[in-house]
């Protein structure tokens, strides 16, 4: 779930024009400037999202629901339809992979429902090598998406100007 | 007539200063109106409120504004929590004043308090700097003041018209699936993009829910950074808008998060864990459920996670100004590695 670029941008120009400059000799346009900054200084980055990482995203999930209709067809167990794609798709476009994704997210969610809706019925091994596929895939998805994303610097968003002399209530 | 909040415009003095007059049934002067920096939830202004022959008190003004974290809000549950828990010998509350969902007044609900003096340690630095001594004295407040709380008898008190929660009756059996369903809407899951790691984490708290032994106050948001303290003792715990019904080991399992560590292996940077469970139980009477406690850790990393959502969520649809909300958005994928690793710890 990544957040579209204009939107970020419109939440910049909304904070400068709307929250920083009409108060920027204020705690609060300081803390404003802090996360404007923060922002910013992470955009060059966000041109990485590139198609590559959904790509991996996709893979690894597309693998992962390949791995579980094969695990539950050698257990004999009858899990949900439609669930692993007979030749995943392989998309040429933003939009397509974008789309590939979100079906394979779907299908994803699909079988989450079943191993936890069902796991009396299934054999003791198979609910639990199930839910380490699930929990792998849904790892190595983040794993990949996390190499895009660097941390936030809440501290100076939320610190008073001077440290350890501020009075009052804090949200 | 309905208007729109904004803590800048020239006309929030007088407003509030008309209704505290007519509140109080004397004049008073609302004077030295400052907003507070921190927080992406209610907006936090101090005040003084002076009136005719009587030493001027010093307050807060917490309003929620509508593109806050966690809106729409309600000062109710903030204010009764406050004002039930006054009778606590010894917990450190700020005095609840005030309040009013009347979009009338100020242009969203708002809660009046006590401005108690003190600085707030933040989770994310200075549990180094604040020294030993310090730091033992705070997490014994920090543990107490929990226990104190979660301790409180509500039943005779108007919140005992809580547990009519919104979604059914919140009971011991019910409290944990109120709390997924609460951060699930939150987080928009199903209706809006849902990460698959947010689904799976929402079945896995739907099929682990466990009983709680007792339906406490949940402050719902206890950590370091919602305290304030002088000289190593903590003077007010604050920011009660996430507070509600439920089972107290949310509130274990919320302040032990090792986001709020400061980089320790203590409960906020503070204090041993078996030495705040110890002091936690000499309080309560109750002992603490480890396989409780690790069932919250995943619920309150959904938690963490739905609240970065809601953040995104609002950012995109521009309903809040805040671009710190943007900012949170990119902690997202880091908080589901986290809980997609507490899953697989809890079993």
């Amino acid at each position: 779930m990544n957040q579209p670029l204009d939107a970020l941008m419109g939440s910049i120009r909304r904070a400068l024009s709307e929250e920083i400059l009409p108060e920027l000799q204020s705690d609060h346009a300081r803390s404003q400037l802090a996360g404007v900054l923060d922002v910013l200084g992470k955009v060059e980055r966000m041109v990485v999202w590139s198609p590559d990482v959904t790509r991996e995203q996709l893979e690894l999930l597309e693998i992962c629901l390949q791995q579980a209709a094969a695990r539950m067809a050698a257990a004999g167990a009858v899990g949900p339809a439609g669930i692993a794609l007979a030749s995943p798709a392989k998309p040429a476009t933003h939009a397509a992979l974008q789309a590939a994704l979100a079906d394979a997210e779907r299908r994803f969610a699909l079988l989450t429902d079943w191993v936890f809706s069902t796991p009396r019925n299934l054999p003791a091994p198979l609910g639990e090598e199930l839910h380490d596929l699930l929990r792998t895939a849904l790892r190595n998805t983040l794993k990949a998406q996390r190499r895009l994303v660097p941390g936030a610097d809440f501290s100076s968003m939320t610190a008073p100007r001077q440290q350890g002399v501020a009075q009052g209530d804090s949200p | 007539m309905k208007t729109r909040f904004d803590p800048a415009s020239p006309e929030l003095p007088a407003r509030l200063q008309s209704w505290l007059s007519r509140r109080w049934g004397k004049p008073v002067v609302v004077g030295g109106l400052s907003r507070f920096p921190a927080g992406m939830s209610w907006v936090t202004l101090g005040f003084t409120a002076m009136s005719p022959g009587e030493a001027a008190l010093e307050l807060i003004l917490r309003v929620g504004d509508p593109g806050g974290l966690f809106s729409p809000y309600s000062a109710r549950p903030e204010y009764e929590a406050l004002a039930a828990l006054s009778r606590v010998p010894g917990l450190p509350i700020p005095r609840a004043y005030e309040h009013s969902d009347d979009p009338c007044i100020l242009g969203a609900p708002f809660v009046v308090t006590q401005r108690v003096h003190g600085d707030t340690p933040t989770p994310w630095r200075g549990a180094d700097e604040r020294g030993e001594a310090a730091n033992l004295s705070l997490g014994h407040d920090f543990a107490d003041a929990l226990g104190a709380i979660h301790a409180f008898d509500w039943a005779a008190t108007p919140l005992a018209a809580w547990t009519q929660g919104s979604g059914g009756a919140i009971t011991p059996q019910t409290t944990a699936l109120h709390e997924t369903r609460r951060w699930t809407r939150h987080a928009n899951l199903g209706q809006g993009p849902t990460p698959p790691q947010m689904h799976y984490a929402m079945r896995w708290l739907e099929a682990h829910a466990p009983e709680a032994e007792r339906i406490t106050i949940v402050h719902g948001d206890y950590r370091v950074g919602n305290f304030l303290q002088h000289e190593g003792r903590i003077t007010a715990i604050l920011d009660w808008e996430l507070v509600h019904l439920g089972d107290p080991h949310a509130d274990l399992a919320w302040a032990g998060l090792r986001t709020f560590a400061g980089g320790t292996t203590r409960v906020g940077g503070l204090i041993d864990r078996d030495v705040f469970y110890r002091r936690w139980q000499a309080k309560t009477g109750l002992q603490v459920r480890h396989e409780v406690v690790r069932y919250y850790e995943v619920m309150v990393q959904f938690k963490m996670a739905s609240m970065l959502m809601g953040a995104m969520i609002r950012v995109q649809t521009g309903r809040s100004r805040d671009v710190r909300m943007a900012a949170m958005g990119f902690q997202l994928t880091s908080t589901l590695m986290e809980l997609n690793k507490l899953i697989g710890e809890a079993g």
